[in-house]
């Protein structure tokens, strides 16, 4: 799967934003005092949005949280990049470069003037929410978004909820006339919801936003002047010509027998109208011997290549092996033992002047305040989003 | 195609840098424009005494073999070099669709984004503050005036002494020398001044760094006596002495020769040898000389140097992305026309020497147990802890005192053998043999000729966190090498990431000079000259501010992800941000190094202190070519 990759989930989603001036969820208690009964959609989801990525800004170097306040995204210490943005309308990009001279025999033939053809101008219909966050995940787990938005559920359900509301084809079931849902029913609605919207409008995504290969890969720079081997000389080179060559050969082959079935068919063509008694020459009957051949061939070849194709495609969608140690847990956790461990190594050099007796010492208690083989804590504190909630 | 440069109409100091000992007094004026008319008036006084980029006649210019015709006639008395700020060009009257074409960083000025560059905006001057109207900098005018015609006239006046560019002087001829060249220099200030004060500019005050009142900043390099120049290596007296009698018996110096001689040096404040790794750019030398000159100072790739593409430094010219970096039009107004950082940086000095003084003691015991390269002889007292000392500061820097990289001399055994070999040379090729000249000439090559991928990948030699290899990574982080590339790969390591990312410095220092000899002095001095403010007026230039000098500086010096070393800043010129200053109380450099067998001992972690130089102002110059000059002069936009 290309959206996951190499122990990253690149979870992108567009969804279209509802139009017309904005209504508060049913059920909300508090309704927000921003609340505008003549916004629009956009413009609401807008603000709320900037709410919330205040609040990251101002707790950005804050050493604490204070008690109290609820995280969104930072608690379960998995999501490298989140980012939520209101796409109004397409940039446009200028004309297609057309070449004038066809253009000019064109609008000949359509006896139109030459400056009245215009391109077509792709535009959106309605604004667009984008939903791209990054996050860690197994390469073999299928179930990604959903585990993760079970995880981060807990802490975000009343945002999540409050921003999808904003986009088209969002709606809660109703309770039957006279009742109410419970509110772990309704917690239920709005979970199933809020999964069905992201599933159902999740883009398939090739390139994280977040890539934290501790070193580069290997990019295998082809000088021709000092190089002997090509760039494109493969490892497996069975591997090569299995998904590479053969469909290829294949194609040329099919390609060449199709004169011989096309001829075939003419011939089988003509016998329909010859008279009959009329002898068959040697030539036809050598013609449609070689056609059947051909036919059979071409067909082969064609399910050959379907079959390559295909094996092509599933290689190319498997995911990247996990690259280990670059998971947020992992990399904040070793940032923080490099800081903390240069620390302990310059207070045992300083105060016990490279004693050897001590450095044990020195280094167990390195060991049980920093926990090194724990990745969950103690470590490096990323930056904090808040929820805008007041708390009741 | 080899790009030949308009000589005349380019700047003197932008191509190569003046002569530090030729030119050792520069002082910089801050001027603000009242009205463009008497302004320009002034332009047009100015223009034909701007030093242009051309050859002057030297040594060097002999080496070089420049022919005859390209060659100024005489050997220049005074050079004055003139360049403007955005609002200076707007109060000049330069259209505002040609200023709007400037890049944004120059447009906005060092003050505005003095928080990216991670400076404490309450420490600058009031001189480069960019708030009120009143007095902004507009203008800013550099002058030097030649010592060598001073001190030339002072040896035929006393008839005694014979005249020799550049080498020591005995402690008379020097001082009179220096009053004649500053009598010279006060004359030419006046005038300029009068002039200025006459055509409506207004001449700043408050950056200079004696007073307020002065209205100019002097930078003077600084002054070595001989025996400083022996000493550098913190090697006895006696060994000194017995050091310049070899010189003298061998005849590399002349027999009248003392100790006391004096002359200026190439030394910064801290006491390192600076301005050594300065890129070379595609026609900053003669075609023939300019291989040469690359030679780790270029742009590297499959083990070949060569220079870099000069639209990286000059506007006008295809850039290492073979595009033009900047060009507002009219292109007469830009081409040849470069952009200048200018950073008034104060360094801590004591603070920087008394932090590392405080660690010399753990250092030697480091030295003895687990440094096992050691063995030659049984120094002094005095000499171990001159010698932890040396090592700490070489590194922190990434060289030794004298410049000497520590990718070529790792221990402070070879560097004296360094050291040892390099006086030799010198002295040989002294004589004048050509042999001589030819091996000296070679084994200078070293200083700028090496790289960190393949010379020392794991930080053995030089520390990661160490100043040269941060500020100019060379060939580090090439990304086709990974942690399993092997030897051969990694010999072929180019300067992908470094060829954008490179500045001519021109730096000069300020302020009066400490002596580092002792390691008490500084302590004792604090009274007399430790208060004194002193530091380097940083002078950078490139043709794109933003993606060259503050790349440089905001994620290099100041921040140390690149290197691996997450937050950490630069040990000697990085600055914290003044919000996060409080809370940092050191900055560590963690040094590896290797048994004779190959195998790791134990690191020793060194600390710097956490503000080594504080930037006191600056701004952000637009240099330009003569031609722009004549335009904005006559306004022919």
């Amino acid at each position: 799967m290309p959206s996951n990759e190499a122990g990253f989930y690149q979870l992108t989603a567009l969804l279209p934003v509802k139009t017309g001036p904005y209504k508060a969820l049913s059920g909300e208690k508090n309704v927000p005092q921003y609340c505008n009964s003549s916004q629009s959609y956009s413009h609401h989801l807008k603000d709320y949005l900037n709410q919330l990525s205040d609040s990251f800004l101002s707790n950005i170097d804050s050493k604490s949280s204070k008690s109290g306040d609820l995280h969104l995204f930072d608690h379960t210490r998995c999501t490298h990049f989140a980012r939520f943005v209101v796409i109004d309308q397409l940039f446009y990009n200028g004309r297609r470069r057309h070449d004038s001279l066809i253009d000019f025999f064109r609008t000949l033939a359509a006896g139109k003037d030459l400056l009245s053809k215009k391109d077509k101008i792709d535009q959106l219909e309605s604004p667009y929410l984008l939903i791209a966050i990054d996050f860690d995940c197994h390469p073999s787990s299928t179930s990604c978004v959903q585990d993760y938005l079970s995880d981060l559920w807990p802490y975000a359900s009343q945002e999540l909820t409050e921003i999808l509301h904003h986009c088209e084809g969002f709606y809660l079931p109703v309770p039957p006339r006279g009742k109410r849902f419970t509110s772990r029913t309704a917690d239920w609605n709005a979970y199933r919801t809020v999964e069905r919207m992201i599933l159902s409008h999740e883009v398939e995504t090739t390139y994280p936003f977040s890539a934290y290969f501790w070193v580069a890969d290997k990019v295998k720079r082809w000088n021709p002047s000092t190089d002997r081997v090509s760039p494109s000389e493969f490892k497996n080179r069975w591997g090569l010509f299995g998904i590479g060559i053969l469909p290829f050969l294949l194609v040329i082959v099919s390609l060449l027998i199709l004169p011989f079935y096309l001829g075939s068919f003419f011939f089988n063509w003509l016998y329909e109208y010859v008279p009959p008694g009329a002898e068959l020459s040697e030539f036809y009957q050598a013609w449609n011997r070689w056609g059947i051949i051909g036919f059979a061939l071409s067909v082969i070849s064609v399910i050959l290549f379907m079959f390559a194709w295909r094996y092509f495609i599933n290689r190319a969608n498997q995911p990247m092996p996990q690259i280990k140690g670059v998971d947020l847990k992992s990399i904040s956790k070793s940032l923080y033992l490099q800081g903390e461990f240069l620390e302990m190594y310059k207070r045992w050099q300083d105060h016990d002047g490279f004693s050897k007796s001590s450095i044990r010492q020195h280094f167990s208690c390195f060991l049980d305040k920093h926990q090194p083989s724990d990745i969950e804590s103690p470590s490096l504190q990323p930056g904090k989003y808040f929820s805008i909630r007041k708390m009741s | 195609m080899t790009t030949i440069f308009d000589r005349l109409d380019i700047q003197g100091n932008i191509l190569l840098p003046y002569g530090r000992s030729s030119y050792p007094i520069a002082r910089h004026f801050l001027f603000h424009v009242r009205d463009k008319e008497q302004a320009r008036a002034f332009l047009d006084w100015i223009l034909p005494q701007i030093t242009t980029a051309q050859y002057f006649p030297s040594k060097r210019s002999k080496q070089m073999q420049i022919p005859e015709d390209q060659l100024r006639q005489d050997y220049p008395e005074v050079l004055l070099n003139i360049a403007f700020t955005a609002s200076g060009l707007e109060a000049l009257g330069v259209p505002a669709s040609v200023l709007r074409q400037f890049p944004n960083a120059f447009l906005d000025g060092m003050w505005k984004r003095a928080e990216m560059l991670n400076d404490d905006r309450a420490d600058w001057n009031n001189a480069w503050k960019d708030q009120s109207h009143e007095n902004t900098t507009h203008i800013l005018i550099t002058q030097r005036v030649s010592f060598n015609s001073c001190l030339e006239k002072v040896c035929e006046s006393r008839k005694d002494d014979s005249f020799k560019k550049s080498d020591y002087l005995c402690q008379k001829t020097f001082d009179e020398a220096r009053s004649s060249m500053i009598q010279h220099l006060d004359q030419e200030t006046k005038r300029l001044l009068d002039q200025a004060e006459n055509l409506g500019l207004v001449a700043l005050s408050g950056h200079s760094n004696v007073d307020d009142d002065t209205k100019w900043l002097e930078c003077e390099s600084l002054v070595h006596t001989r025996l400083q120049d022996l000493a550098i290596a913190g090697i006895s007296e006696d060994e000194c002495l017995e050091m310049f009698k070899f010189q003298k018996d061998r005849g590399y110096v002349s027999s009248d020769a003392t100790l006391t001689d004096l002359r200026y040096s190439e030394y910064e404040h801290f006491g390192f040898f600076d301005g050594i790794g300065d890129p070379v750019f595609e026609g900053q030398y003669p075609t023939a000389f300019q291989a040469e000159m690359a030679q780790g100072q270029g742009h590297l790739s499959s083990g070949q140097w060569r220079p870099i593409a000069p639209g990286e430094f000059l506007l006008g010219y295809p850039n290492e992305a073979q595009e033009t970096t900047c060009h507002p039009m009219p292109y007469t107004f830009s081409r040849n026309g470069t952009f200048m950082a200018v950073r008034k940086l104060e360094q801590n000095v004591s603070e920087f020497h008394r932090t590392l003084v405080g660690q010399v003691p753990l250092m030697e015991q480091w030295l003895d147990n687990f440094e096992c390269s050691s063995s030659s002889g049984q120094p002094s007292a005095v000499g171990n802890i001159n010698k932890a000392l040396k090592v700490l500061r070489a590194k922190l820097v990434g060289r030794w005192d004298d410049g000497t990289p520590l990718v070529h001399a790792p221990t402070y055994e070879s560097w004296l053998n360094f050291r040892k070999r390099l006086l030799t040379l010198a002295g040989e090729s002294r004589k004048g043999e050509q042999s001589a000249k030819d091996a000296w000439k070679k084994f200078k090559t070293k200083f700028t000729l090496f790289t960190f991928e393949s010379d020392d990948t794991k930080g053995i030699r030089c520390p990661f966190a160490s100043h040269i290899r941060r500020s100019n990574p060379r060939d580090s982080g090439d990304p086709s090498l990974r942690k399993d590339s092997d030897s051969s790969e990694i010999s072929q390591a180019s300067s992908l990431l470094v060829n954008r990312r490179r500045i001519l410095r021109r730096g000069m220092t300020y302020g009066p000079a400490v002596d580092l000899t002792s390691e008490n002095s500084v302590l004792n001095d604090q009274n007399s000259l430790g208060d004194a403010e002193r530091g380097t007026f940083f002078v950078a230039i490139c043709s794109d501010l933003e993606r060259q000098f503050e790349f440089m500086q905001q994620q290099w010096l100041n921040y140390g992800s690149d290197f691996n070393l997450g937050n950490d800043i630069c040990p000697v010129a990085g600055a914290l941000h003044p919000s996060a200053a409080s809370d940092v109380k050191d900055i560590k450099v963690m040094m590896s190094s290797e048994r004779p067998d190959g195998s790791c001992s134990l690191p020793f972690v060194a600390k710097s202190t956490p503000r080594p130089v504080v930037c006191r102002g600056g701004a952000y110059f637009f240099v330009p070519s003569l031609s722009a000059l004549r335009l904005l002069a006559q306004n022919r936009f």
